[in-house]
């Protein structure tokens, strides 16, 4: 993943070369701020916390030991930022871990509002979108990093291993749960906005209560 | 041999990749022919991929402005015309080892909770070749070691097992700056660089009852380490009562010993040993009380099953769920340490 020239380049930010820093923040942007992104789920938060990230790096550069690579490196700052923000900005709602399997009916697959046909079209989407941005929000840290990582970052389950200094087999797992939870807080989420239709649109109400019974 | 849950979990997300191997993914389809627990977990692993996840892909806020990557070099820029460049944070104090100096590389939020992890087998060899002289300044206790109970390590102060000579506490005084302008490594990641795994992150984002577990992710501690009985810390606390678990971090392994403050002092000292690599060296942080949002105490639980501590820490449903990822190897507990509420 370290190509050589970016390796010239890390030398010389190592050394203090501030213009070889800045050609990192080039190539690094677009990957850190979609780590932001899936992470905060907002553009001018994952924007700001990007920002931090390199503002971060920046200042501990002159520290980086090439034992590890500068993407495994610079992610980590990068994540540790993402549940910094998190944090200070109380936009996450941490689930415990003897809550992810509350759901009464986990056979309620996830609807998607693409198949509704009409003018909201754009809005449901927008509306779906936010549902799955705020479903990931909720999940705890160390599911969130490697869900993020893995399924919007596509990275491997070796460079995983590497950033997290985890074993294979634990980043699998952690994987498979993080998915597993988020799916369920998401059908949760679905169920309580179907179920905020049926009393408020009778019309509605009648119109979609053949395809989600299940809705409560 | 026939899958278990969690070996065919760990299984789920190649099978969906297509990477597994023929012979695994044979072994796998006729687990899940027969467990429909984890046949919904593929159901909803599938959902994920192929319904949920592309709405973020496609996302448009998912990809970085154009200009992002230059707005972020003239804040730099701006950083350096008003004096400020990557050596000002140079402010890292060694840290001392008992075999070298090591760079400081852990500065945790200033939420943050600490805890220390070091080997006993680490703590007892290098405590007594190198930190002979019991602490003077009553800011750590330390459970656990042979050598503290040998070399009678008691103080007045409440410091028990783990001394620290005057020479590093003067260096601890001025070891850590805890400003904005540190990198951020929170306790996950302090936790990952000593080769533990953690299960939970920042103790700031628990809510009160979460779980938060910990194991070694390999065992780099010798079979010769043992466990032994120790000195109740001073202040140890019922865990049944008064302060109640905003947090609960269990260690699990006999090569585990856990040095914290039972009574917060106006600073408090964190340290753990760390042992890999053929290398064992020790880190050091400091942070301010009017950071620390939490209170800090050691249980030391009876030496019985792990298992069985862990329930009774936690209650059954969270032990379930803890215990789920956990692989116990039978080793007996030595201690749980619990993170407990706020000074508030």
């Amino acid at each position: 993943m370290q190509a050589s020239g970016e390796k010239q380049l890390l030398k010389k930010a190592v050394g203090g070369d501030q213009a070889a820093f800045g050609e990192l923040v080039e190539l690094y942007t677009p990957r850190i701020y979609s780590v932001c992104f899936g992470f905060l789920g907002h553009r001018q938060d994952a924007e700001d916390c990007t920002q931090e990230t390199f503002i971060k790096a920046y200042r501990a550069i002159s520290r980086f030991s090439f034992r590890a690579s500068f993407y495994t490196w610079i992610y980590r700052i990068a994540i540790n930022a993402c549940h910094d923000y998190r944090r200070r900005h109380h936009k996450v709602t941490v689930q415990s871990l003897d809550r992810e399997m509350e759901l009464d009916d986990s056979s309620v697959p996830f609807q998607l509002a693409d198949d509704q046909p009409g003018p909201l079209d754009l809005a449901e989407l927008e509306e779906t979108r936010r549902m799955v941005r705020e479903a990931i929000a909720t999940l705890p840290n160390y599911l969130a990093e490697i869900l993020i990582m893995r399924d919007l970052q596509q990275m491997s389950y070796q460079e995983l291993s590497d950033i997290f200094d985890l074993k294979a087999g634990t980043v699998k797992s952690r994987l498979a749960r993080a998915r597993q939870q988020l799916m369920l807080e998401l059908r949760r989420r679905e169920q309580d906005a179907a179920g905020q239709r049926l009393n408020t649109d009778p019309i509605s109400d009648q119109a979609q209560r053949g395809g989600e019974d299940h809705a409560t | 041999m026939r899958l278990n849950c969690d070996q065919a979990r760990e299984m789920l997300a190649e099978y969906l990749d297509n990477s597994l191997l023929p012979e695994d993914r044979q072994r796998l389809q006729l687990h899940l022919d027969h467990c429909e627990s984890c046949r919904t977990d593929l159901e909803l692993q599938q959902a994920w991929l192929q319904e949920a996840r592309p709405l973020i892909l496609k996302d448009p806020d998912f990809q970085s402005a154009a200009d992002l990557s230059q707005r972020i070099r003239a804040s730099l820029d701006r950083m350096n015309d008003s004096g400020e460049n990557h050596s000002s944070v140079s402010k890292e104090t060694p840290v001392y080892s008992g075999r070298r100096i090591w760079p400081r590389r852990l500065v945790l939020t200033a939420a943050a909770m600490l805890v220390l992890f070091f080997g006993v087998y680490a703590f007892s060899e290098l405590y007594q070749n190198t930190m002979g002289r019991p602490s003077k300044t009553g800011s750590i206790i330390a459970m656990g070691a042979d050598s503290a109970q040998e070399d009678g390590a008691e103080e007045p102060g409440g410091v028990k097992g783990l001394g620290m000579d005057d020479e590093l506490a003067s260096q601890t005084d001025s070891m850590v700056d805890l400003g904005d302008d540190q990198p951020v490594i929170r306790t996950e990641s302090l936790l990952q660089d000593t080769g533990w795994t953690v299960y939970q992150g920042s103790l700031a984002d628990l809510p009160i009852g979460s779980g938060l577990f910990v194991r070694p992710s390999s065992d780099p501690i010798s079979e010769e380490t043992s466990a032994t009985e120790t000195s109740e810390p001073r202040d140890s606390a019922d865990p049944q009562t008064g302060t109640v678990l905003a947090a609960e971090l269990l260690t699990s392994a006999r090569d585990i010993r856990v040095l914290v403050r039972p009574d917060p002092p106006e600073t408090l000292i964190y340290s753990f040993w760390q042992n890999g690599d053929g290398d064992a060296f020790w880190q050091q942080v400091q942070i301010e009380r009017n950071d620390w949002p939490y209170h800090t105490q050691i249980v030391r639980m009876p030496a019985r099953g792990e298992a069985d501590n862990i329930r009774e820490l936690l209650g059954p449903d969270l032990a379930a769920e803890v215990l789920r990822d956990v692989e116990l190897d039978n080793s007996e507990i030595i201690q749980i340490l619990i993170g407990a509420s706020d000074f508030d």
